[in-house]
């Protein structure tokens, strides 16, 4: 099968400082994969390679064989923090902008995440928790139809219990061959859900494994992710 | 890929609100700076050195055109300040386009948008002076105006609008009524019977409008004559028969709309797949 | 009502759809037909046809235009109105959620924005064929200073083109205050991207305003270098019929090139160095 996402030989650096080192990473279409890694190991960064965000990079990045900036943002939707927008600006009128901006935008969709998330349309973001707010980014990023989402943290911030449906739903959001790339510290709570793993550890990829792998030889993945952590301390 | 022109529109709209909030705030300014130019409060009493009240509003036209090039230079110095915010955030970033075409559409609609300044204050100065000027003998007098010529050439390019929806409205009532009269009639989607309608339909048209004409030719709605057919302009009361056939246009294409709307609200069915 | 604008945006898409390839057909029949009047193609060979004697190539291929607009003018005038029939007895557009009132309103309307925008469209091509036939064709611009003058008597040209100048220059340098704060923005983020992260955040704001102090200076220099020296002597060296001594007219082309190369900078940096910023949770 062809490879939704492929990097080759990435590496970025910024300040004089290595963030990312000899990146190599392939993902596969129809994959849900965690992106694990301590604080500051690089999970946003390289998101934000794959989307175009970061910029002067070595290495290629391609997203379903296109490796043009604009074309690979065009397959992806990466959870968007809405600081191009105004406090005062309502949920209707960035559903509206998304429907204008981008061609794939399902307004039906946003409807029913909407609904789902309990979010009322005339609200201004300044009038959203920061949980609300979280719920947002996850609606608008699963209303479009694209190859591979990336979603970074996006859970942080959202009460225990709607973060346990949004993640029961997020299998029933994705089209079946679209690829989501996630990255949390809720290990346990999203490992029901995944089908690999990539831990990001000393600037590089320290693994990508299938969860099945992991659940084979380990108790569970968190068991396992934790595990490496506490095999280095010790 | 977002097309280009989406992106642009999305951009022209945020900038535009700004524009509108700026001029606003200019446009109260110079209603506030003419007023305590030329007013002044004592002992809870309103003192003001105008002698007649058309005065104040030219006092806010010439407050508003010296208040454009402050309020030009700071709208400006923010259009520079939203460019490089707009350049740093992710949300816009996040756009399928290319960073470079992005850049361009940001900076063309700030742009776009300093002109539509430009063109808003050209219009309300436009607005106040043809009020002050109609309202303020005096202000004509001093800019020793004679209206006649420009009124003339703005009724011309009245005229010419008016005439062409004339045209577009008068071929929809062609072809709604022609279409509602030959569903009526047995065989009514037989071609030669829908000619023989429509050409029924322009003889009763062109009936009509001489009548009018003639209706119209034995009542002096203002000062002068005029004849729809042999429109005579001279050059004593041109303006008068301008604004006769002004008047006498806009309302032959509001009752001919207001015909359509009746007809396609109940009358004109899409044809049949 | 933002029903009737999207139908209206339709509309408006559908009826102007074939607008500029019409316009380019008609600027390449002028130029045909000028070109065919103007010269004289036998067994091979293009000869300048004598008989001619009237205005340059590019006057008459503007004047040929210009008849052509007429024409195409009064044609879509009549064309559209009859044309837009159409969609008033089409089920497709007549399935659109609106009342028939409003659908037949915007049908209207949008006719006439048609009408204006093609107007409009043929205006545009006629300006640059002017100003180009302005500039090439001597007599084409003796002859409308000549109109000018007839306009109005005391018309000055000189100071026409002053004013045109001067607000082609303000436009210019309204360009170049963008370009040169974005150039400022891009390339000192590029540079402090580069520079070692572990120093103190009061000395990385004093060090990215001591980088954008030095491309000022660095900007300044070159400018003078280029305009100064190299771009002033190539056009002395020059034959134009406008006095390239005189200040305004070079203003106006160094700034158009000072224009051009930092937006080309600007591009550069920002496809390939300036980032987007983290957004922080």
């Amino acid at each position: 099968m062809e490879n939704l996402l492929e990097i080759r030989d990435l590496t970025y650096k910024k300040n004089l400082k290595t963030i990312l080192d000899n990146i190599n990473l392939n993902l596969q279409p129809g994959k849900i994969v965690a992106l694990l890694g301590e604080n500051g190991a690089g999970k946003t960064t390289l998101m934000r390679i794959i989307s175009g965000m970061a910029k002067n990079y070595r290495g290629t990045v391609t997203i379903s064989g296109e490796s043009k900036v604009a074309q690979r943002k065009a397959r992806l939707s990466f959870t968007d923090g809405l600081t191009g927008f105004g406090n005062s600006t309502k949920i209707k009128d960035i559903s509206s902008f998304y429907e204008v901006i981008y061609q794939d935008f399902d307004e039906k969709q946003f409807e029913q995440l909407r609904q789902f998330m309990k979010l009322d349309s005339e609200m201004r973001l300044s009038e959203l928790s920061k949980g609300m707010r979280e719920k947002l980014i996850i609606a608008l990023a699963f209303s479009r139809k694209v190859d591979l989402y990336l979603l970074d943290e996006p859970f942080s911030g959202i009460d225990a219990m709607s973060r346990k449906k949004i993640i029961n739903s997020i299998i029933l959001w994705k089209p079946e061959n679209s690829t989501i790339l996630v990255s949390d510290h809720f290990v346990n709570e999203i490992a029901s859900m995944l089908d690999e793993i990539v831990i990001i550890k000393d600037k590089t990829i320290y693994t990508h494994k299938s969860t099945e792998e992991i659940r084979e030889h380990h108790k569970s993945v968190e068991d396992y992710y934790e595990g490496l952590y506490e095999a280095e301390e010790e | 890929m977002t097309p280009a022109t989406h992106l642009f529109k999305e951009l022209l709209k945020r900038k535009i609100q700004r524009v509108n909030i700026i001029v606003t705030i200019q446009f109260v300014s110079a209603i506030a700076l003419a007023f305590f130019t030329n007013f002044s409060i004592n002992l809870g009493m309103i003192h003001t050195r105008l002698t007649n009240p058309a005065g104040f509003l030219t006092e806010i036209l010439a407050c508003f055109g010296s208040l454009f090039f402050v309020f030009g230079l700071i709208l400006f110095l923010l259009t520079i300040s939203q460019n490089e915010r707009l350049n740093r955030d992710q949300t816009w970033r996040l756009i399928p386009i290319t960073d470079g075409k992005f850049y361009i559409e940001n900076i063309f609609s700030s742009f776009i948008s300093l002109i539509y300044f430009v063109l808003v204050n050209v219009i309300i100065v436009f607005i106040l002076l043809l009020i002050c000027v109609l309202f303020n003998s005096k202000f004509r007098q001093n800019l020793g105006i004679n209206i006649h010529p420009s009124l003339e050439f703005f009724y011309v390019i009245i005229v010419a609008i008016l005439s062409c929806f004339f045209m577009f409205l008068i071929a929809s009532f062609l072809n709604f009524s022609s279409i509602a009269i030959s569903d009526f009639l047995p065989q009514g989607s037989n071609r030669t019977i829908l000619f023989l309608v429509r050409l029924l339909i322009i003889i009763v048209i062109i009936g009509f409008i001489w009548k009018i004409n003639s209706v119209f030719s034995f009542y002096d709605f203002f000062t002068g004559n005029f004849n729809l057919v042999n429109l005579k302009v001279t050059s004593l009361n041109s303006l008068v028969e301008l604004e006769n056939l002004m008047i006498v246009l806009f309302v032959i294409d509001l009752v001919i709309l207001a015909l359509n709307l009746f007809l396609i609200n109940h009358f004109f069915e899409p044809e049949k797949k | 009502m933002s029903e009737f604008n999207r139908l209206f945006n339709s509309f408006f898409k559908t009826k102007t759809k074939n607008f500029y390839i019409i316009i380019l057909f008609q600027l390449i029949a002028a130029l045909v037909i000028t070109f065919f009047s103007y010269f004289n193609v036998a067994n091979w060979q293009i000869t300048r046809n004598t008989e001619n004697n009237g205005a340059g190539f590019v006057p008459e291929w503007l004047l040929i235009f210009g008849i052509l607009a007429f024409l195409l003018i009064s044609f879509i005038l009549i064309y559209t109105p009859i044309h837009s029939e159409r969609y008033n007895r089409s089920q497709t557009w007549r399935l659109a959620a609106i009342s028939d009132g409003q659908f037949y309103l915007a049908n209207v309307l949008s006719t006439f924005v048609v009408f204006i925008y093609f107007i409009v469209l043929e205006i545009i091509p006629a300006i640059v064929l002017a100003f180009l036939a302005y500039f090439i064709d001597k007599p084409f611009q003796q002859g409308f200073h000549e109109l000018l003058q007839a306009i109005h008597p005391s018309f000055d040209t000189r100071v026409f083109f002053i004013v045109i100048g001067t607000i082609m220059l303000a436009i210019l340098s309204c360009f170049f205050l963008y370009f040169i704060i974005s150039f400022l923005n891009f390339a000192s983020q590029a540079i402090i991207d580069f520079v070692p992260a572990n120093v103190n955040g009061a000395i990385t704001k004093i060090l990215h305003i001591f980088i954008i102090c030095i491309l000022i200076w660095f900007f300044f220099e070159i400018n003078s270098i280029f305009i100064g020296n190299v771009l002033f002597s190539l056009i002395t060296k020059m034959d134009f019929r406008i006095d390239y001594y005189s200040e305004l007219p070079f203003a106006v082309l160094a700034n158009t090139i000072s224009d051009a190369i930092l937006l080309f900078l600007n591009i550069f940096l920002i496809n390939h160095f300036f980032e987007a910023s983290e957004q922080n949770k």
